[in-house]
């Protein structure tokens, strides 16, 4: 029997890793399932999550493990004034500071695995990028390719109603 | 095995397809200065739902509507009513924002309020005003097609005969201002759309129905119109505090930055306005945060306005200590120049601008430490001043000297130098240029005619010295010529000496006073009236015949006999004996003529007292003759000489008993 305090968590490429029960029970999801399971020497698969991505959530969650304001349930549904607080750390941003491809993947899975602090922390950082932009620096930022015409372009900014509407 | 998760995702945005266009992009992007590396946030419209809803929420409504315009997807996943609730809780995170009206969408709504464009020409800029009322934005252009002023000829025959209403109760109005005038407009839009509803209704109680719903509609729109002006002001205000607020960070940071290249101390001097005028200096001014690269960008011109400062301060300093020394120099030589020249028959008043370019003096002057009080200054410059001022004396003497000598020089015999030449009859001068005649030594040292003053030196020695020099205390010669339009002799005056029966190389100026003979001008003579002069008056009368040219008529003068000479000499000493009164400014300074005891000023007796209080700070009851002031050698007058046939006229009898001539036989 290993050590109760602690568990193996495999990545959906069969990346394997150790990690406190205290750092695991960041995510509510996993949090909910070892109650359900009990006292367990199984290992847990994680099979949306990649290696390298389940290496930076659990490198966030060690790194949080003692925030005060840990989430220890679920949220509320908009829970605005939470969003609005949230604080990117000097730490969070050299955190989020990698490939955008990887940056998606972290805030998919910290969804997926519903740790509160990852997801707002991750979407508030795509927000900052989004921020001020106009839609061509926008397009720019995350490679998207225009696909109005100029006339439909120009067209966008009287129209402003909702798409059913019209 | 955990359960999976259902994850909702929006329709594909299209990635760009090529490395190359990914690069083109990548390199805008680094132009554009944006964040984050280029890569797999193409997707992000493919997210679950609820991540983009988590990042939506920190988004504001002016980011989601950008966000709509980027791509089709994109704008079909966020113009659809199933996003409503994105855009609400990024209009509810929006401080004091007035609610939505019911007639706006939210994306309505936020493109009113956010986007500053023109709604109709959609050009941006600043001449677009909004119109909350309509809910709309028009640049200036734009405004004279979409509104119309003529809202009540189109209606008043329908509203005022059958439901007693006003146009402005059912259509919308707004107020434009020009430059003259205020006035109210309609949206010809929503007048159109009135008409045309209006038309459509056919009974009365369908009439009345639609009246109600416009009025209300028309009382809604005001209101919401009054709340956005309200919140747009008071963003305004928001703004403009915030700018405030990091304009005098900035400002803060530029003095940290000033004071540590070591500028403290010119900081600290500055007044008000000065600070005031670097805190608006272009670089300053701005409303953004001060960085490394920013300040180099502004350091020149922040430390070039610090150190013009720093010169002006530094010129102004100087300029206060030299105002100081000259106007002790000034006092200090009158002091001198008074006291010794009390009991002198021999007074030359050196100016203070002569005392000043004196090398020892301007060293005393310019070069003594700042410290040095100004009593210290007065000492030194009493130490130095006799013997410098004595020194100058000598100096114009010889130049003198030299310009009779070349009037006494006959061919290749020059004449020996000799200081009792200033006592020749010859030695005296005539300022070509005032016409001046009566200038013997020393005086003819101390018209300055020929002299100037250097207004347009840059040094500032001369600049504030020009401050303590009169007229007759330039120092500084036309260049290239020294005493120019000053003239001994001439040909004039050495006929009209000999002519009195003198040798003109060899006359004295007192032998010359002393002679009886008298001149009369042949040009001016008539049988009635003779104008009888001595030998001074005749030469200075030579000048009123400028058509004379420059040699002499010969025959000009008449030697008047020595019966009426001896009648013209006894009505000369009549007029010099009458009593001179001091007091009496009006007093005529034909006859004489006065020197300032402190300086060389030279003038009438009016003048002569206006000069003393204003230079000299001499009450006017106190001024004193021979001690403030003195009288120069009084030149004789010329006295008119009538025929004796008019002695029973009227006109001649009154002169004659005047004492302003006399009869005589010619």
């Amino acid at each position: 029997m290993g050590d109760s305090n602690r568990l193996t968590l495999v990545a959906s490429d069969g990346g394997k890793f150790v990690v406190d029960k205290e750092v695991v029970q960041m995510s509510v999801l996993l949090k909910n399932m070892i109650e359900d399971l009990g006292e367990t020497d199984e290992s847990i698969p994680i099979p949306n999550v990649t290696s390298p991505v389940l290496t930076k959530v659990i490198e966030f969650c060690e790194n949080h493990r003692t925030d005060a304001a840990r989430t220890d349930g679920p949220n509320v549904d908009g829970d605005d004034a939470r969003m609005r607080t949230a604080v990117v750390s000097d730490w969070d941003r050299q955190f989020f500071d990698v490939d955008q491809d990887l940056m998606f993947e972290i805030i998919v899975a910290a969804n997926y695995l519903d740790i509160k602090s990852l997801v707002d922390v991750g979407c508030k950082v795509v927000a900052d990028m989004i921020k001020g932009k106009s839609p061509q620096e926008i397009r720019d930022l995350f490679d998207i390719v225009n696909d109005f015409s100029p006339e439909e372009e120009a067209a966008l900014r009287k129209e402003n109603e909702w798409a059913n509407d019209r | 095995m955990p359960p999976k998760k259902r994850t909702k995702t929006t329709s594909s945005v299209t990635a760009k397809p090529s490395t190359k266009a990914k690069g083109d992009a990548a390199a805008a992007a680094r132009g554009r200065n944006v964040r984050g590396r280029r890569g797999g946030l193409q997707e992000m419209p493919k997210m679950p739902l609820d991540v983009l809803i988590e990042i939506f929420a920190f988004l504001h409504p002016r980011d989601l509507l950008n966000l709509a315009r980027t791509t089709k997807d994109f704008r079909g996943f966020l113009m659809s009513r199933n996003a409503a609730k994105f855009w609400e809780r990024a209009r509810m995170q929006v401080e004091d924002i007035p609610d939505k009206p019911a007639h706006l969408s939210e994306p309505a709504y936020a493109n009113l309020l956010f986007f500053t464009h023109c709604h109709s020409c959609l050009k941006g800029g600043a001449h677009i005003t909004a119109y909350w009322e309509i809910s709309a934005r028009y640049c200036a252009s734009c405004r004279q097609e979409v509104f119309t002023e003529k809202c009540d000829d189109a209606f008043r025959p329908i509203w005022l005969e059958e439901f007693e209403v006003k146009s402005d109760d059912i259509v919308v109005y707004v107020r434009t201002q020009s430059n003259y005038a205020c006035s109210l407009r309609y949206h010809k839009v929503e007048l159109d759309e009135v008409k045309r509803e209006w038309k459509a209704l056919t009974t009365k109680p369908q009439k009345k129905r639609y009246i109600k719903d416009r009025k209300k509609f028309v009382t809604q729109s005001h209101e919401i119109a009054y709340e956005l002006g309200r919140w747009q002001t008071q963003l305004k205000k928001r703004a403009a505090a915030d700018n405030d607020s990091v304009k005098a960070n900035r400002y803060k940071a530029v003095l940290a930055k000033l004071r540590q290249e070591g500028f403290g101390d010119e900081l600290a001097r500055m007044d008000q306005a000065r600070l005031n005028g670097l805190a608006r200096l272009d670089g300053v001014s701005r409303a953004t945060k001060l960085t490394d690269k920013g300040w180099a960008s502004i350091r020149d011109s922040v430390v070039e306005y610090t150190e013009k400062f720093k010169s002006l301060r530094l010129r102004k300093q100087r300029t206060e200590m030299l105002d100081s020394r000259l106007s002790s120099l000034k006092h200090v030589v009158y002091a001198l120049q008074q006291a010794k020249h009390a009991d002198s028959k021999e007074r030359l008043y050196a100016g203070v601008a002569d005392v000043a370019h004196m090398a020892q003096v301007r060293t005393i002057i310019e070069d003594t430490p700042a410290d040095v009080t100004k009593d210290i200054i007065k000492t030194k410059l009493k130490e130095v001043l006799p013997e410098l001022i004595d020194i100058w004396v000598e100096e114009r003497r010889s130049e003198v000297i030299d310009l009779l000598r070349k009037e006494l020089t006959v061919g290749s015999e020059v004449a020996p130098e000799s200081p009792e030449m200033l006592q020749l009859a010859l030695a005296s001068f005539r300022c070509t240029k005032c016409n001046e005649h009566r200038l013997r030594w020393p005086e003819v040292t101390e018209h300055r005619c020929g002299y100037w003053f250097n207004e347009q030196s840059k040094d500032l020695y001369d600049q504030r010295l020009k401050n303590y020099v009169g007229r007759t205390q330039v120092d500084t010669p036309f260049p290239g010529v020294k005493y120019r339009g000053i003239h001994c002799g001439t040909q004039y005056t050495r006929d009209v000496i000999s002519l009195c029966g003198e040798d003109p190389n060899t006359v004295t100026y007192a032998e010359m006073n002393a002679c009886p003979v008298r001149l009369a001008c042949r040009r001016c003579a008539t049988y009635a009236k003779q104008t009888v002069f001595d030998w001074k008056g005749a030469i200075a009368h030579d000048s009123e015949h400028r058509d004379c040219g420059l040699d002499p008529i010969p025959g000009r003068w008449m030697v008047l006999s020595e019966e009426n000479a001896a009648k013209a000499r006894a009505l000369e000493e009549a007029i010099l004996a009458k009593p001179v009164n001091p007091q009496d400014p009006g007093y005529s300074d034909r006859v004489y003529h006065y020197h300032c005891g402190w300086c060389a000023f030279d003038g009438g007796m009016p003048s002569m007292y206006s000069h003393l209080e204003q230079t000299h700070g001499r009450a006017r009851t106190k001024i004193k003759l021979d001690r403030d002031f003195y009288m120069t050698q009084p030149y004789k007058v010329e006295n008119l000489m009538y025929s004796q046939v008019f002695a029973e006229s009227k006109y001649e009898k009154e002169q004659v008993a005047a004492g302003k001539a006399f009869f005589a036989s010619f």
